[in-house]
C-alpha cells in the first residue's frame, strides 16, 4: 500500500486529501441539521432577546381652575438608577453619587452590593435637575438617569384638600386626583424597539402612541379659593381654633367655587405632612349640627303648612319635658314668632315644631333636605352623616333631632340644605369639575346639576328674610357686606365627647348667602374649637364676611348703590335695629 | 521554462504601453490563474463581511462603523502586495533562509513574552507597533513550514530517518512551545499537526509517528485538561455537540446564528446576532455571521472554496518542481485548510473553541496577510510547475534563482 512513488507516499497523500473531503461532508451535514432541520428551533428561540417592548408614558391630565389657570400639572424629572453588575468600583461609585445625593455612603454601598439588584437598582427618585446635571458630569459606567413623570402643583397649598395627590406609582390617591383617576389617567403607549445583547435599544420597529389623560375643568376659582384660604386661616388663627372649613358655593348651580379646610398642606410635598391633615374636613367628617338644624326644621313645618310665619308659638320659658326628659333653652322666652324662634335659635321652639310635623314626617323633611344621604359631590370619601330611620328613634329622639342633635351631618350637607333658602327652594347637587377636556381636546361637560325641589319659593323667602335679619339685627350682625344684602345664620353647636356635650368644645359656624335678592354664593364657614370667643356670630361671621365681600368684588357682582356711601365706609342701613343676641 | 519567459527587467517590444512588471506577474498568475483570482474573490468577499460583521461593534468602539472595514482593507492591500511580491520571488530563497527567518521570528514571538503589551484578551498573541499590530506565530507558522520542507527535501530516505529526525523535533518543539507560552494552544496544535502530516505523507514510519505521540499525551493532558478555561472549552464542546442550546454562551450564540441563517439566510448585513450576542463576530466567529446572512447556500460556497484552495494547493504541490516545493506548497496548503476547518467546525460546535482565524476572511491584519503571503508563495511554486509529468526531479540546487 504505502509505495513510495517520487518523493511521497501516494497512499498517504490520498488518505490526508480525503480526510479533508470527508471533514467537508462533516461541516456540511452539521450545517443542513442547523439550517434546514432545525431551522425553525433557532429561529425562534431569541425573540425575545432581540426585542423588547418599552411603555412610552403618557402624561396625566392637567387640573385646571374655571379660569383655566392651572392648579395642578406635569414636569419631567430624573431619578437615578444604577447597573451594580457593570461597575466596577462599587465603593468609589457609592462615594461619588452618596455625596451627590446627600445619601448615607456605607447604606447606598451595601444596597449596590446586594446580588438580588446586580441588573437594576432604584438609587434615588425625582432628584432636582441641578443635582441631574451634575450626576450627569459625572459620566459614571452604570449609573444611568430616567425620565420619571412628577405632578407639580404650581400653586403648592392652594385647594390642596379638593386636588389631593398623586402616589409614588403615579397614580391618584385623594381628592380629585383619586376622584377622576380613570380620565386624568392616560393610557401608556408602547414601543417594541429591536435591542442588542445588552438589552439596548438601537431601532424602534413599531409604536402605539400613548393617550394623553384628560384634563379637568373645575369650577374652583383660583382667586376666591385664595380668599377663602387666606380669610379662613386668619380666622382660625385669631380665636386660637384647632381647625376650620370654609366652601364657597354657587346658589343656582351648586357648583363650588372654594373649598378651604385649615390646617392645610402643601400637595407637592404631602408625605411630610401628618395623613390627618389630608382629610377633607367639609365632606368627610360629621358631626352634631346644633341649632343649625332648627332652620331646616322650622323650614320644613312651614313649608308643610303646619305654621305661619307670624304665629306665636309658646316657648314655655325655657323648660320642656319630651319623653320623660327636660329639655331647656339657653334663655328662658316666652311666646316667640315663627321668626323670633330663628332669630333667638330656640330649642323648645324647634322641638315645638318638629313635633308638629311628627316623627315620619320630620324624617322624610330631613331626608329630602338631604341629610342622612351623601351629596353626591365628585370628591372622594364623602360621609354619609348619621339620621336613624324613625324605627329606631327614641321616645326623646325626635326633641334632640329638631335642635340638632342625635343626628350628623357634614359641613357639605348642611350647606346644600342652607343653600336652598338662597335659591328658592331647590336642593342642588354640589360639584367641584366642570369639564373634562380629552386628548384630542374635546370637552366633555359634567351632568347637568341637579335640583330638587324641597320646599316651595315662598317658604325659602320667609326664612331668607328671617336669615336677612339675622345679619341686620341679630347674632349675625358682623357678617354685614359693604354694598350687598347679605342673609345667613348663625350656629354655636357644644361638641359631643365621649357621649356628652362638652362644655368647652365648640363648633362655631356661619352659614350666609348674597347678595339679596338673588344670592349668588352660599358660604359656609366653621371654626372649629374657637378659644376665647365662641359664638359662630363673632367667630365665624367676621370670616364669612370677608370671604363673601371679596368674593363678590371678584365675580364682578355690582354692588346695591343705594347701599353704598360716598366715602365708602360702611354705611350700612340701619334698618329697625335689634337688640344683639 | 513558462516562467522564464519574460525576466524582469526586459521590455516586451511588441507592446510598449503594458509594462513588463504586469507582464511578468500575469504570466506567474497564468500558470494559476484560478486560484489567484479565487483568492481575490475570497478576500474581498472577506472584506465585505468583516464590513457587515463589525459595523455594529465598530461603531460602539471606535465611534465609526467603517473602523475595521478601512483597517481589514488596509491589510488587504498590503497582503496583496505582499502576495504578488512572494509570487515573483523564488520560493527556495525562503529555503535558504530558513534559519534567519527562524531566528528573526523566534526572537519577534520571545519578545511578546519579555514585554507585556496589553494582553489581548488575556494572550499575549500580538506585538503592537503603533497601527499595526502583528502576531508572530502566524509568521511562525510559514517559517516552520520552510524548516520542515527543506528537512524534508534533504531527506531522500525518509522513511527510517532515526536520529536524523532530532534537529526537525528540537527546532519544530521549540518554536511551538513558545506559542503554548503565549498561550496560543490552537496554533501550535495546528503546527504540530501539519508538520506530523507531512511526516507522514513524506512516508515517515507509523512507528516515529506513535513514538513522538505518546510524550504529547501527558503534555496535552497538562495543558488542556488542567488548565481551567480549556478543560471549560472541552466540557462545554461536549455538551454542544448534543445540543448547542444547552451549551455555554458562545457556543449557543454561534448555533443560533447559523440556524437561524436557514437556507437562504437572513440576508447580507442584516445579522441580529452580531449586536453583540455573537462573541468575537469579526474574528473566530464570522463563519457563524455568513451561516447567519448568507445562510446554507453561502456557508457552503465558503466551504467550498476553501476545499477547493486544498485541490488546487494539491494539484500545484505535486507540480512542484522539487521535493522542497512539494512540501512547501503542500504545508501551506494545509496549513490554510486546517485552519478554516477548524474555524468553521468551531462555528457548528463539531470541534471545541480553537481561537483560530478564518483565513482571507476573519478581521485580523496579521492573518490576511500571512494568508495571502503564503498564497504568493504557492503561486510561485505553481509558476516554476513540472511542464510535463514526466519530467523527473531535478536537483534543487540546478535551479536559477531569481
Amino acid at each position: 500500500m504505502l509505495e513510495r512513488t517520487g518523493f511521497f507516499v501516494p497512499g498517504r497523500f490520498v488518505a490526508v486529501m480525503a480526510f479533508f473531503v470527508f471533514w467537508s461532508l462533516l461541516v456540511i451535514a452539521r450545517l443542513v441539521q442547523f439550517q434546514v432541520f432545525q431551522h425553525e428551533r433557532y429561529a425562534k428561540r431569541p425573540a425575545g432577546a432581540y426585542f423588547l417592548t418599552k411603555p412610552v408614558y403618557a402624561p396625566r391630565g392637567a387640573i385646571y381652575d374655571c379660569r383655566m389657570s392651572e392648579l395642578a400639572t406635569n414636569v419631567m424629572v430624573d431619578t437615578v438608577a444604577v447597573e451594580p453588575g457593570v461597575i466596577q468600583d462599587i465603593p468609589a461609585v457609592s462615594e461619588k453619587l452618596a455625596t451627590l445625593l446627600e445619601m448615607d455612603p456605607a447604606a447606598l454601598r451595601n444596597r449596590m452590593r446586594d446580588p438580588l439588584h446586580q441588573k437594576y437598582l432604584r438609587v434615588k427618585r425625582r432628584i432636582d435637575p441641578g443635582v441631574a446635571a451634575r450626576v450627569k458630569s459625572l459620566g459614571l459606567r452604570g449609573v444611568n438617569l430616567e425620565a420619571e413623570n412628577l405632578r407639580v402643583y404650581p400653586n403648592r397649598d392652594l385647594a390642596s384638600h379638593t386636588l389631593g395627590f398623586v402616589n409614588l406609582a403615579g397614580n391618584g390617591a385623594a381628592g380629585l386626583e383619586m376622584q377622576y383617576e380613570n380620565q386624568l389617567n392616560g393610557r401608556n403607549g408602547k414601543v417594541l424597539c429591536e435591542v442588542d445583547a445588552l438589552g439596548r435599544c438601537f431601532r424602534e420597529t413599531e409604536s402605539i402612541a400613548p393617550i394623553p389623560g384628560s384634563s379637568l375643568v373645575l369650577s374652583i376659582d383660583g382667586s376666591i379659593q385664595h380668599i377663602a384660604q387666606r380669610e379662613l386661616s386668619l380666622g382660625v388663627e385669631r380665636s386660637r381654633a384647632a381647625a376650620g372649613v370654609a366652601i364657597v358655593m354657587e346658589s343656582e348651580t351648586g357648583r363650588i367655587l372654594a373649598l378651604a379646610n385649615y390646617p392645610d398642606f402643601n400637595c407637592n410635598t404631602y408625605g411630610e405632612y401628618d395623613m390627618k391633615l389630608w382629610r377633607n374636613r367639609a365632606v368627610q367628617d360629621q358631626f352634631e349640627p346644633g341649632s343649625t338644624l332648627k332652620v331646616v326644621v322650622a323650614a320644613a313645618a312651614l313649608d308643610a303648612g303646619l305654621t305661619k310665619p307670624g304665629e306665636l308659638i309658646d316657648c314655655r320659658m325655657g323648660s320642656m319635658t319630651v319623653g320623660g326628659h327636660v329639655f331647656h333653652d339657653h334663655k328662658p322666652y316666652g311666646l316667640l314668632t315663627f321668626l323670633q324662634i330663628l332669630e333667638h335659635s330656640s330649642n323648645i321652639g324647634a322641638i315645638v315644631l318638629g313635633m308638629r310635623l311628627g316623627e315620619e314626617r320630620l324624617y322624610e323633611s330631613l331626608r329630602s333636605f338631604g341629610f342622612g344621604s351623601r351629596t353626591g359631590i365628585d370628591l372622594p370619601a364623602e360621609a354619609v352623616g348619621r339620621l336613624r330611620e324613625p324605627e329606631k328613634w327614641s321616645a326623646l329622639s325626635i326633641a334632640s333631632i329638631s335642635f340638632g342633635q342625635e343626628i350628623a351631618v357634614t359641613s357639605m350637607q348642611i350647606l346644600v340644605a342652607i343653600n336652598a333658602i338662597a335659591n328658592g327652594g331647590y336642593r342642588v347637587r354640589p360639584s367641584v369639575v366642570d369639564r373634562v377636556i380629552d386628548s384630542r381636546g374635546a370637552s366633555v361637560r359634567m351632568k347637568a346639576p341637579e335640583r330638587i325641589r324641597m320646599m316651595r319659593p315662598e317658604t325659602a323667602a320667609v326664612i331668607g328674610n328671617a336669615f336677612e335679619g339675622v345679619v341686620l339685627r341679630g347674632t349675625g350682625k358682623r357678617a354685614a357686606l359693604e354694598g350687598y344684602r347679605a342673609a345667613g345664620k348663625t350656629g354655636t353647636a357644644q361638641k359631643a365627647e365621649r357621649g356628652r356635650f362638652s362644655k368647652s368644645r365648640y363648633m362655631a359656624s356661619f352659614i350666609g348667602f348674597a347678595p339679596l335678592p338673588r344670592p349668588h354664593v352660599t358660604i359656609l364657614v366653621q371654626i372649629d374649637e374657637p378659644k376665647g370667643a365662641i359664638y359662630g356670630g363673632e367667630v365665624a361671621a367676621p370670616v364669612f364676611q370677608k370671604i363673601a365681600q371679596e368674593t363678590l368684588l371678584n365675580l364682578r357682582i355690582p354692588p346695591d348703590r343705594s347701599l353704598l356711601t360716598l366715602n365708602g365706609s360702611s354705611a350700612l342701613p340701619s334698618r329697625n335695629p335689634g337688640p344683639p343676641e | 521554462m513558462a516562467v522564464r519567459r519574460f525576466p524582469l527587467g526586459i521590455r516586451d517590444r511588441r507592446n510598449r504601453h503594458s509594462s513588463t512588471w504586469m507582464k511578468t506577474v500575469l504570466s506567474k498568475t497564468g500558470n494559476n490563474r484560478f486560484l489567484f483570482m479565487g483568492i481575490s474573490i475570497l478576500t474581498l468577499f472577506g472584506l465585505l463581511m468583516v464590513y457587515s460583521a463589525s459595523m455594529v461593534v465598530a461603531a460602539e468602539r471606535a465611534g465609526s462603523p467603517s473602523y475595521y472595514f478601512v483597517r481589514q482593507s488596509l491589510h488587504a492591500v498590503a497582503g496583496y502586495l505582499l502576495m504578488i511580491v512572494l509570487m515573483l520571488v523564488d520560493y527556495h530563497k525562503w529555503l535558504k533562509l530558513r534559519t534567519i527567518l527562524y531566528l528573526a521570528a523566534f526572537s519577534l514571538t520571545s519578545l511578546l513574552l519579555v514585554f507585556h503589551h496589553a494582553p489581548i484578551k488575556g494572550a499575549h498573541r500580538a506585538l503592537r507597533i503603533d497601527l499595526v499590530s502583528f502576531q508572530p506565530s502566524e509568521l511562525a507558522k510559514l517559517v516552520i513550514l520552510f524548516y520542515v520542507a527543506y528537512f524534508l527535501q534533504k531527506q531522500q530516505e525518509i522513511r527510517k530517518a532515526g536520529l536524523r529526525l532530532l534537529p526537525c523535533i528540537f527546532f519544530v518543539g521549540l518554536f511551538t512551545g513558545l506559542i503554548v507560552l503565549e498561550p496560543d494552544l490552537g496554533q501550535a496544535l495546528c503546527i504540530l499537526f501539519i508538520v506530523t502530516l507531512l511526516f507522514f505523507i513524506a512516508g515517515l514510519d507509523w512507528k516515529y509517528i506513535a513514538i513522538a505521540a505518546l510524550p504529547l499525551l501527558p503534555l496535552f493532558y497538562f495543558f488542556t485538561w488542567k488548565v481551567p478555561f480549556r478543560r471549560a472549552r472541552i466540557l462545554a464542546w461536549l455538551a454542544a455537540l448534543r445540543d448547542p442550546l444547552n451549551a455555554d454562551y458562545h457556543t449557543r450564540q454561534t448555533a443560533i446564528a447559523v440556524g437561524r441563517g436557514g437556507f437562504l439566510g437572513v440576508g447580507f448585513g442584516k445579522s441580529r446576532q452580531k449586536f453583540f450576542f455573537l462573541p468575537e463576530v469579526i474574528g473566530d466567529s464570522i463563519y457563524a455571521l455568513i451561516g447567519e446572512e448568507l445562510g446554507l447556500v453561502g456557508a457552503v460556497l465558503v466551504l467550498a472554496a476553501y476545499l477547493g484552495y486544498l485541490i488546487l494547493g494539491a494539484k500545484i504541490s505535486i507540480k512542484a518542481p522539487d521535493r522542497g516545493g512539494f512540501y512547501l506548497g503542500l504545508g501551506i496548503t494545509l496549513m490554510l485548510a486546517l485552519q478554516a476547518f477548524v474555524n468553521m467546525s468551531t462555528a457548528l460546535a463539531i470541534v471545541p473553541n480553537k481561537g483560530l482565524t478564518l483565513p482571507f476572511i476573519s478581521q485580523g491584519g496579521s492573518s490576511l496577510v500571512i494568508s495571502l503571503m503564503a498564497t504568493g508563495i504557492l503561486l510561485n511554486i505553481s509558476s516554476q510547475r513540472k511542464t510535463h509529468p514526466d519530467d523527473e526531479e531535478q536537483p534543487p540546487d540546478a535551479k536559477e534563482q531569481i
